[in-house]
């Protein structure tokens, strides 16, 4: 290895074995043992700025949210709280909103203003338990509700039970107004319970906060903070998981979080019938008609068309001629033919095939199609985290014989992991197209997709060659895979699939964001 | 403690009192001579609803957390009603989720009226009768009478 190559290879830290993948600003310059700023300018569609919070910083940013909205409109603690979950941590939309309701009688003030405790007769009923009560055991909500002390705490004590916190209503059948923390913390009696319900409201409030994101792993107690907060990668600094920072699950882009989640809920629902009707049934080759078969014998004959063949090859019974029974020779151009065929199934016959009966086999063809391909990517990264591995156990071994420094074969490392992120990249983008509706910007991203798979196909090749690699070969195709990427990604970016513009009509997506971002530390 | 708890609390002495005293017009509910949490309700099917004429036994139990759960109600007479299934249970929201502690016996019991009085095929428990009740309600009301001179009589 040259000495010069070294400024190439600098910009990795030697431990580096997790938060290799851009999550960071500081790690958007990376740049993967090639010199991208000659290929494009732009950040990296898949960078993502966070910084990870611990539970105490978490709640000092709640609480200075809290504070704000309490002074500016003269509310009780809870209250305030309650608010901003219903507005989500827009301070200044809690504000506004809160005015407005009360201006238009929404809200009667009486309901959330700071009340000075009216002493009026000195015993009464309370409507829960039947018992005359002094006016010192009597509690009334922020609403004006009056209940004894000791029916508020088994009231409270029975919905922490059932998993309450925030959305816990008045005891008051008619009545629908949030109870506040404060009124919480100071008649609910139970240590547990008051503990189940100090966790439950917190993870409300880091949940309904949009620029606060938790770590999922179990009693992983990290959080994090980013003032644009997008469905992108996050890895835990504490427990190395790696996850979505807005919906927590497997990261997923160029999915959004809506669209994988439909994919994933399809893939497990379909997961039987659509593998029963692929290696049960197939189409007569002649009329196109779904045909189950129901007998051992391979030679059918179509009830709708009569047309007979053999099940094994689809072609005509009559060409089997003399190995009458003998259907075993795969024909490479025939197989060659039917997946360019279920290519063209899967991207140009569907539009037209509306009229067609045989519609469904059509949509399964497709769902298979993208089903197949994503399969197949998971199973070549899963092969591929070996290979690292392999790479790896090489490099070590390499240093240990003296032949050359960790920096020199620190290129390998470089191929091997920007290969995994291409190759996650990918498995992503088919059920991203799967939602994509037909027309140009789909054809565009399918180019864009293809394009990447063919360099990462020739990358993944390379680099299995091991000793024997070419480097200035193995450089150039990852710049290459590199560049797609990111073309991909940005492109991915401009259209939304079908599930997500379900969305964007259902409802405008609340894209607040915590006003608070000066108190991150 | 004066609210749940063990033994039979103030409340539920009380409630049952005034529930003899005052009774609702149409409704009998007479505790249980063994047990004062169980009840046997009697309920007279409404004027103008297919169940006019009839009486639907019901049984109600108060469970342990009464009044902070609510209570259990079921229908022990058959009735062709798309809330009410072959089993008696009862699809009401102040029996599940909108149920308050300052609700009573007497606010549950009419309700359960009130639903005799106006089915509600759209929040159905039982799929076929809801089915009915919105394909064909001239059919599912005449049902509902034959059901109720079958089942439900005094």
């Amino acid at each position: 290895m040259a000495e010069g190559d070294d400024d190439y290879y600098d910009c990795y830290d030697d431990d580096a074995d997790e938060a290799d993948f851009a999550t960071t600003s500081e790690e958007l310059n990376l740049d993967f043992g090639v010199n991208l700023k000659n290929i494009d300018a732009d950040a990296d569609p898949e960078a993502f700025s966070y910084t990870s919070l611990t539970h105490e910083e978490v709640k000092q940013i709640i609480r200075t949210a809290v504070e704000f909205v309490r002074n500016k409109l003269n509310l009780s603690t809870g209250v305030a709280k309650n608010l901003l979950i219903e507005n989500r941590w827009n301070t200044e939309d809690t504000v506004q909103t809160f005015r407005q309701d009360e201006a238009s009688k929404h809200v009667p003030s009486a309901f959330a203003r700071l009340r000075n405790r009216t002493v009026s007769e000195s015993m009464s009923e309370c409507s829960v338990c039947y018992t005359t009560k002094t006016r010192d055991n009597m509690a009334e909500n922020t609403c004006g509700h009056s209940f004894c002390a000791s029916c508020w705490n088994s009231y409270l004590e029975s919905q922490v039970a059932e998993g309450k916190g925030f959305g816990i209503t008045c005891m008051d059948s008619k009545c629908d107004v949030n109870i506040g923390e404060d009124f919480v913390m100071e008649y609910l009696t139970d240590g547990p319970s008051l503990q189940k319900y100090e966790r439950n409201i917190f993870r409300t409030c880091v949940e309904s906060n949009p620029s606060l994101s938790h770590c999922p792993t179990n009693n992983c107690d990290n959080y994090f903070f980013s003032s644009q907060p997008d469905s992108k990668r996050v890895v835990c600094d504490k427990c190395q998981s790696s996850f979505c920072f807005v919906c927590g699950s497997e990261y997923h882009l160029p999915c959004c979080c809506r669209t994988i989640r439909q994919w994933w809920k399809k893939v497990m629902d379909d997961a039987d019938t659509s593998s029963y009707i692929s290696s049960h049934t197939k189409d007569c080759p002649n009329c196109e008609s779904s045909i189950e078969k129901n007998g051992g014998c391979n030679h059918l004959i179509c009830r709708q068309c009569k047309y007979e063949f053999c099940w094994v090859c689809l072609e005509d019974w009559k060409s089997h001629g003399a190995e009458y029974y003998v259907c075993n020779r795969f024909n490479a151009k025939k197989a060659a033919d039917a997946v360019a065929a279920a290519a063209e199934v899967a991207t140009v016959v569907i539009p037209l095939a509306v009229n067609k009966p045989n519609v469904r086999r059509l949509a399964l063809n497709k769902y298979l199609f993208y089903l197949e391909r994503w399969k197949n990517h998971e199973q070549s990264l899963r092969l591929e985290e070996n290979l690292m591995n392999q790479i790896h156990d090489r490099v070590q071994k390499k240093v240990q014989n003296r032949e050359g420094s960790l920096i020199d074969w620190q290129y390998l490392m470089d191929a091997g992991k920007l290969l995994l992120k291409c190759r996650r990249a990918l498995q992503y983008t088919y059920p991203f197209a799967y939602y994509l509706e037909d027309g140009p910007s789909r054809m565009l991203f399918e180019h864009l997709q293809a394009e990447l798979e063919s360099t990462i196909e020739n990358l993944s090749f390379t680099i299995e060659q091991g000793d024997k690699l070419d480097v200035a070969a193995l450089q150039a195709q990852m710049r290459s895979a590199e560049f797609r990427r990111r073309a991909l990604f940005r492109d991915a970016k401009e259209i939304k699939t079908t599930a997500a513009q379900a969305i964007l009509q259902a409802a405008e997506p609340q894209k607040t964001i915590c006003s608070f971002q000066t108190v991150r530390p | 403690m004066d609210g749940a708890g063990a033994g039979l609390s103030k409340r539920i002495i009380k409630e049952t009192q005034r529930l003899l005293q005052e009774p609702v017009v149409g409704i009998d509910a007479i505790p249980d001579e063994h047990n004062a949490r169980y009840f046997h309700v009697a309920v007279a099917g409404p004027e103008g609803s297919p169940f006019e004429g009839g009486v639907f036994k019901l049984e109600l139990f108060l469970p342990e957390e009464y009044p902070m759960s609510a209570p259990k109600v079921r229908f022990m007479t058959k009735i062709y009603h798309p809330n009410i299934d072959r089993l008696g249970r009862i699809c009401l929201d102040i029996l599940k989720d909108k149920w308050s502690p300052a609700l009573q016996i007497r606010t549950v019991l009419l309700s359960i009226q009130a639903l005799l009085s106006a089915p509600n095929p759209d929040d159905p428990l039982d799929n076929q009768v809801a089915e009915q009740w919105k394909v064909n309600e001239a059919l599912a009301v005449s049902t509902a009478r034959e059901w109720t001179k079958q089942y439900a009589k005094q």
